[in-house]
């Protein structure tokens, strides 16, 4: 069986600052880790694999420095590892992420179940695993918050509803989006670390994949950002002394 | 413009800065403020790993231990917390037959002092630290009544103590200049741009402690050292929650329980030293180890594996880093800033901050309001290095040679 | 001079009025006079280029790219309805009201129209023309089960394809996200999560989309300026219901699909419905703890006065992490956006995570020992001091005067 487990590369703290004077972002260095959902989707591949045998391959799409995502998923025990990289690519959006990496899964020949975080803590966005499933018009299962069941022809989980959970049953190719509940992950060893940092690890640029460039990076990007800006706060607060003057506050807003 | 004034400003609410504000507000009833820039206890505080090691070879080392000791069980009393506090005991064990000499001395040290210690033999270890290996373990050496603490929760427990006692503590707001006139110090700037008044400031900042003073003031011989730790993944069953902390001297290792988990902690052969004056001003914004501390582990294990052979395939659940300010006599310094009247430091932790911090709180206290100093001060004195130049490279060397070389945990 | 993507300048038009500089969040822009643009900090956000009064910034491209052919806007707002079990999910009326406001910002006004998978029964189609559907659009494939994000997704697909509306607005809920997740990558066009506000931009006509970035640190204005429909999520207690209007003409279209569904391999084997305790998200008011609780016993005083005000507790994201209060009553971008009338912030400091949260509230008070916490910036009430200490007397005095 073959597995692809796509992992992001997310800023290592969400604690971001603002210059209080520039009012520019002070990015807290450059310290970046796997999105921690996508170490869950890598971890749900590694225990279909240990029922069903064959290779799980993490791909990531980023700047060259993506590859130490790579390694880390890899010490939590995939088997191949591939970075999608190319200038051309920056500047992209959910739409055009998607479709690049469509194109990199027809590149690799397809896969058995395609595995994605639920959604990056970047963005909170939970668009590129469907977006990937509609380009390839595979089936997608998203919010997978636990593995039932799976064997050679098909996989059984448990997903999250608005209303609680539903059990489902696909067969291959699948894509699925993992939730943090789906599984517990096992931390890595020196040995695995190891492994890892041996590994070799595939490059695939924009000229491997056949793409319509017209679609990708900033220009091929359905979205587009206007403005940042800090939200706005309101300055006409009424500071209170006492428990009791705020007792009558509330008494008079619940008249 | 309200202008504020107090009697001692601290600068810094990491240990050394809270136990000060502590130690300061039980003997005196001047007005004291304390600033943080970033949250109380949020710094190299945080990122130690608390062992409270009492034997040491110098006297006035282990006074100052027993003086935070003291400190903990006040303030354990007074607010009714534990802060985090465990008596597991130590073992100190070794190998090589050099270090029984260092060994022997520790142990009449620490007796002398009046601390209690033993002889243990290997099935003793054992039996108490269940996953280790000791067939090449020739002598050790255990003691009961050592302990480790939460350091965040110590930090706390100075700081209300100090608040209970009437100390001003200001968070978010750092100091961004020391403010002097005719070589007296008169106050601080604040980075809300607000002036204080103040005839006395202690500079407890830490790893940016050069950067407080230099070079309006003058320099001290000490910088940032990388310090770290891994934590296993729990496994209480080799891990037992109550096992002593040990010190591998031979495998420049220590470790200690840590619910059900197991802190490692080994230091390089050659360890980092980092110029502060391009340090960020939060400690999350520095980059200790871009492999998470992986490759270091993979460098620094090949001592520590004849302890734990197994070390290669147990699951690491943490990294740990963060600075030890080291001196290159591996001494703190406390004391007056000369030739500034009124400006005084607390630093150069050398990897004992928390262990010594009451102590440490203690001293600076005595200096500063002029009484006698329950140990001897000299030891500590900012003046003892001369023509430092904090930023240099061979001031880093020798602080991190400080640390390479340093015996026990 | 670079050869991959980056923002570049045309000196001939740059008057040197520096707005770029500030426009720039990433500080990726300075220099003495005409703006130097850092590529290292550089994201290609392209804020900079729309800073620009004299388009003196444009974007390099390498390769020679096809612009898109110049789009036709649709006239209508679309709001896909979500039905469960007859009932109409909350947030769908809430974004029916939202578009009704929309449609009168745009120079024509548009058709509030909302999208049902399969039949509407007749008091569901009063509902939703009384909280503002122009039409009530409903398409029909005998096969379809609207249950699977893959139909639903074809489904809006294929009507989407055909009539072409402006603004497609979902729920944020699961289905709701992956469901117009799909659609927007088969239809090629923009999608925004989790929008906290929209707008009309007044000369381009296009919808702004505004949601927090950066981790919620930051507010973004997106919008999807040559691509249609323009796509966005919103989730539940976001927008306002309007005054319904049960007086107002239902007008029911019904389309029949006849392209056939995608194959799904994906079976049912269960659908377990899980007892929906009170939610947060529809309660009136809301007292909820943060890390300034610091321990599980405080939030007995939580408790209580929650049941005094007959409220709901809830709790930030570290309250959920330290296990004081269970995950379903988390308020917060990873959690609920709640818009109760009266929001009580007990030892909450205000990370804008929260606050972006709960900003649909009428009244918000913040009870805090930090007086430079930011949550007093957002607060309409605010007392410093210990949680442990305020709680207790004010449960008291409440006792006694209401």
């Amino acid at each position: 069986m073959i597995q692809i487990v796509f992992v992001k590369q997310v800023p290592f703290s969400t604690k971001v600052k603002m210059d209080p004077v520039t009012h520019t972002l002070v990015r807290s260095g450059v310290r970046t880790q796997v999105n921690p959902y996508d170490l869950h989707a890598v971890r749900a591949a590694i225990e279909v694999k240990d029922q069903c045998g064959g290779t799980v391959v993490v791909v990531t799409m980023g700047p060259p420095s993506a590859v130490a995502v790579l390694r880390e998923a890899m010490m939590h025990g995939a088997d191949e590892a591939v970075l999608v990289s190319d200038a051309a690519f920056a500047g992209s959006d959910t739409w055009s992420t998607s479709y690049i990496l469509s194109m990199v899964v027809r590149h690799l020949g397809g896969a058995d179940i395609q595995w994605f975080g639920k959604q990056a803590i970047d963005g909170d966005t939970a668009q590129v695993g469907p977006g990937v499933a509609a380009q390839l018009n595979y089936p997608q299962i998203t919010e997978m918050n636990q593995l039932i069941e799976v064997d050679e022809h098909s996989v059984t989980v448990q997903k999250v509803t608005d209303y609680g959970y539903r059990v489902v049953k696909s067969g291959f190719p699948v894509v699925i989006t993992v939730n943090k509940e789906a599984n517990q992950l096992l931390s890595p060893s020196l040995n695995d670390w190891l492994r890892a940092e041996n590994a070799e690890i595939r490059t695939i640029n924009a000229s491997s994949l056949q793409l319509d460039m017209s679609k990708v990076g900033l220009s091929g990007s359905p979205t587009r950002v206007k403005r940042i800006e800090l939200p706005s706060t309101k300055q006409d607060i009424v500071m209170l002394t006492s428990a009791h003057e705020l007792a009558q506050v509330i008494k008079n807003l619940r008249k | 413009m309200l202008i504020k004034s107090a009697d001692i400003i601290i600068i810094g609410g990491g240990l050394l800065g809270c136990a000060t504000a502590y130690q300061l507000s039980k003997r005196t009833s001047c007005s004291i403020v304390l600033y943080e820039r970033n949250d109380i206890a949020s710094q190299a505080t945080s990122r130690a790993a608390c062992l409270l090691t009492r034997a040491r070879t110098k006297p006035a080392l282990m006074s100052l231990v027993q003086e935070t000791y003291d400190c903990i069980a006040e303030l354990s009393q007074l607010l009714n917390d534990s802060l985090g506090y465990t008596e597991s005991g130590s073992i100190t064990a070794v190998s090589e037959l050099q270090s029984h000499v260092a060994l022997d001395d520790l142990y009449v040290a620490a007796t002398v002092f009046g601390l209690q210690a033993s002889w243990i033999d290997g099935h003793q270890v054992k039996s108490k630290l269940p996953w280790m290996e000791t067939s090449s373990v020739t002598k050790a050496l255990y003691m009961p009544t050592d302990a480790y603490i939460d350091s965040a929760m110590l930090c706390n427990g100075y700081l209300t103590g100090a608040k209970q006692n009437g100390v001003g503590v200001t968070t978010r707001v750092g100091v961004t200049n020391i403010l002097s006139h005719a070589n007296q110090v008169t106050g601080v700037e604040l980075s809300t741009g607000e002036i204080v008044h103040a005839p006395i400031v202690i500079n407890a900042t830490g790893a940016w402690i050069n950067r407080m003073i230099y070079p309006q003031f003058a320099a001290l011989a000490t910088v940032p050292v990388r310090s770290h730790f891994w934590i296993s993944e729990s496994i209480p069953t080799i891990f037992p929650i109550n096992q002593p902390f040990a010190i591998l001297p031979d495998a420049r290792a220590f470790t200690r329980p840590d619910v059900g988990g197991l802190i490692i902690g080994i230091r390089e052969p050659e360890c980092v030293a980092y110029d502060p004056s391009q340090w960020p001003d939060d400690i999350d914004d520095v980059d200790f180890s871009p492999d998470n501390g992986w490759s270091t582990l993979s460098q620094s294990v090949n001592l520590f594996e004849k302890y734990f052979p197994s070390i290669h395939d147990l699951r690491i659940a943490h990294y740990v880093a963060g600075p030890s300010c080291y001196t290159p006599d591996s001494m703190f310094i406390v004391g007056p800033l000369e030739p500034t009247a009124g400006l005084y430091v607390a630093g150069g932790c050398c990897g004992g901050g928390v262990a010594m911090s009451g102590g440490i709180g203690r001293m600076m206290s005595e200096i500063v309001l002029g009484e006698t100093c329950f140990v001897d001060q000299s030891l500590f004195s900012p003046s003892r290095f001369v023509d430092v130049h904090p930023y240099s490279a061979t001031l880093r060397k020798q602080c991190a040679d400080a640390r390479s070389n340093k015996k026990g945990g | 001079m670079h050869h991959t993507m980056h923002i570049q300048l045309d000196k001939q038009s740059c008057t040197g009025c520096q707005l770029c500089f500030s426009s720039c969040v990433f500080g990726a822009i300075c220099g003495a006079e005409y703006p130097d643009i850092d590529i290292e900090k550089c994201t290609l956000c392209g804020v900079c280029m729309d800073s620009c009064p004299s388009d003196a910034l444009s974007l390099y491209q390498p390769q020679t790219i096809q612009t898109s052919s110049p789009v036709v806007d649709g006239d209508a707002i679309w709001v896909l309805v979500e039905i469960h079990n007859q009932t109409i999910a909350p947030v769908v009326l809430e974004l029916i009201g939202e578009a009704t406001r929309l449609s009168t910002q745009f120079k024509v006004s548009k058709t509030v129209c909302a999208v049902v998978m399969g039949e509407v029964d007749e008091p569901n189609g009063k509902l939703l023309t009384a909280y503002g559907a122009d039409l009530i659009l409903c398409i029909i494939q005998p096969s379809m089960n609207q249950l699977f994000e893959e139909h639903a997704s074809a489904a809006l697909t294929f009507l989407a394809s055909t009539f072409h509306p402006s603004v497609i607005m979902v729920g944020a809920t699961s289905f709701g996200r992956a469901v117009s997740a799909r659609t927007a990558s088969l239809l090629y066009t923009g999608l925004t999560a989790d929008c906290t506000e929209l707008r009309v931009d007044a000369v381009t006509q296009n919808l702004l989309q505004i949601r927090p970035a950066f981790s919620g640190n930051l507010m973004a204005t997106i919008e999807t300026p040559h691509h249609r429909p323009q796509m966005a999520t919103i989730r539940q207690g976001v927008m306002k219901l309007i005054i319904p209007d049960y007086n107002r003409l239902m007008n029911i279209k019904q389309v029949r699909m006849e392209n056939d569904l995608p194959m799904i391999h994906a079976t049912m084997l269960a659908n377990i419905a899980v007892q929906a305790t009170q939610s947060i998200t529809s309660s009136d008011v809301i007292v909820a703890g943060g890390k300034g609780m610091q321990q599980a016993a405080n939030f007995q005083y939580l408790h209580q006065l929650a049941s005094i005000l007959g409220g709901q507790v809830a709790g930030s994201r570290v309250a959920v992490d330290n296990g004081w209060i269970g995950y379903d009553c988390q308020v917060g971008q990873t959690g609920k956006t709640v818009s109760p009338s009266l929001y009580i912030a007990c030892g909450i400091s205000g990370q804008i995570q929260h606050v972006a949260a709960i900003s649909g509230a009428q009244t918000i008070i913040a009870i805090n020992c930090d007086p430079d916490a930011p949550i007093f910036r957002y607060a309409h009430y605010g007392i410093v001091g210990k949680v442990e200490e305020i709680l207790p007397q004010l449960i008291a005095s409440l006792q006694q005067i209401v």
